[in-house]
């Protein structure tokens, strides 16, 4: 081979050579996924859609002792190009009856807005999510009419979120 | 025509033709422009910016010896240099220039600790090619046989196919992925009990060749291995306190957060601030730039684990 195919062949070479022309994101979600596969959250599972890394789908079982034990809830997952420094978009796909989930699925969490760190991980934020539905957080509502519920009338507001989470 | 120009008027207009990507065109304002004043780095550098674009990567190295001899300390220079010495297949060369113009530090700091990484990488690559091929006879006629059968390849393609250029690149790189499969596959068969985990998934719809039930039957690698080659037939992990709290990659210039004694890379720690968050991450402490510090210790531990484990340069 001639000396200057071989250079135009070396640099194509790079740009083909898999780990190398990743993005710093991409890379990083490939070791989350590693991660989550090896050691997976309790009561969570989570993994791209399809062939784009940066849309995954997570289902969650409802943890034992809350109202939401029977559901199993589904969430799409969706990582910005700037992911780990600006936080993953999550929406929960099934119905859920919480104060701080509304009805197209957004979640009110800290660690998903203002609070969110490049250190977290989409593990983390799982648990955490696993632990909103434990632990409502009334106090900062996003639906205020349940979380008003869940203060004044817990019985009434476990009945409704316990059927929802049947169905 | 244009001799009533001064030096830097056609440094200027080379500029100009750099930007509109004829560097052809901008090549000979530089050129001009040295023989009018032949002791201006600069008309060097922008040239040998030129000649990198144009892959004449010999060109590169012959002007950037004279930008760094002009000016020892243009990081240009030294990056231009070493990014051409990588792709002429002198990584060790192209590390020593890298490493001084990291020393001079700059602005693109990102851009030449990701080149000194790919240095690094081929470096070591190319240091255990051989030493494996020294005391593996087994792979030496396996990747004889890779070599042979891409070779025959290569002079089976169409030299007239428009993409010829890409089919060659993408052989290459064929080739080094089995040459790369070939390394685990003996590591395996040299350590049998032991779960060796690949860092290199194995792509086996592209590469037919070897396949990983081929291992058994591969004679293992003699007992004479020395101090070296054991290291390369360790279990492919990195320790955490290696990795990146951001990234989870291997830290290349670790800092410490004074505010939590917590490490970081440099590069994406300070990338982190740029989103205006002015906070440790993992501590969650209010945090800056002017709050963090090498932490040499830690430099140190990675140069060493690097030095024994290459591959782990992009882990």
């Amino acid at each position: 081979m001639s000396s200057s195919t071989a250079r135009t062949a070396n640099t194509t070479l790079k740009k083909k050579t898999a780990t190398s022309s990743l993005s710093s994101s991409a890379k990083r979600i490939q070791k989350e996924l590693a991660e989550i596969n090896l050691d997976p959250p309790c009561n969570c599972s989570a993994g791209p859609k399809g062939d784009n890394l940066y849309e995954w789908v997570s289902t969650i079982m409802g943890p034992s002792g809350s109202p939401y034990a029977a559901g199993v809830y589904f969430l799409d997952i969706h990582f910005p190009q700037d992911y780990p420094f600006k936080p993953p978009k999550i929406v929960f796909r099934t119905r859920i009856y919480h104060c701080n989930i509304n009805n197209q699925g957004q979640i009110c969490l800290d660690i998903l807005k203002d609070n969110w760190s490049p250190a977290l991980t989409i593990s983390k934020v799982l648990l955490s999510i696993c632990s909103l539905l434990t632990d409502a957080n009334p106090h900062d509502p996003l639906v205020a009419s349940i979380a008003h519920q869940y203060l004044n009338d817990r019985e009434e507001h476990d009945r409704i979120a316990k059927d929802w989470a049947k169905r | 025509m244009t001799s009533y120009l001064t030096a830097e008027q056609h440094k200027l207009k080379g500029n100009e033709y750099f930007k509109n990507k004829a560097y052809d065109d901008a090549i000979q304002e530089y050129s001009t422009a040295i023989v009018k004043d032949p002791k201006v780095a600069v008309y060097y550098c922008n040239r040998a910016n030129c000649f990198l674009k144009l892959e004449r990567f010999t060109n590169v190295v012959a002007d950037c010896e004279r930008v760094v001899e002009l000016d020892p300390k243009s990081v240009k220079g030294y990056y231009f240099m070493g990014k051409a010495q990588l792709e002429l297949g002198q990584p060790s060369e192209a590390y020593s220039r890298l490493k001084k113009s990291l020393d001079q530090r700059s602005s693109f700091i990102k851009d030449i600790v990701m080149i000194i990484s790919e240095a690094k990488k081929q470096k070591w690559i190319e240091d255990e090619r051989r030493k494996l091929s020294q005391v593996s006879e087994t792979y030496h006629y396996l990747s004889g046989l890779v070599e042979q059968d891409i070779q025959r390849q290569l002079e089976a393609l169409d030299k007239n196919a428009s993409d010829y250029q890409e089919n060659i690149a993408y052989l290459r790189s064929e080739r080094d992925q089995r040459l790369q499969q070939l390394e685990i596959l003996l590591q395996r068969a040299g350590t049998p009990d032991q779960y060796v985990k690949p860092h290199i998934q194995l792509d086996q719809s592209k590469a037919p060749l070897i396949s990983p039930e081929s291992s058994p039957q591969l004679p293992k690698v003699s007992g004479k291995q020395d101090s070296h080659q054991e290291a390369s037939f360790q279990v492919r992990e990195v320790p955490d306190y290696f990795l990146d709290k951001i990234t989870f990659e291997f830290m290349h210039d670790p800092v410490i957060s004074t505010k939590s004694g917590i490490s970081y890379e440099r590069s994406t720690l300070l990338e982190h601030f740029s989103y205006g968050r002015m906070f440790d991450p993992v501590a969650q402490v209010p945090l800056t730039e002017h709050d963090i510090v090498p932490n040499r210790a830690l430099k140190e531990a990675c140069d060493d684990f690097l030095s024994k484990n290459g591959w782990a340069v992009d882990y």
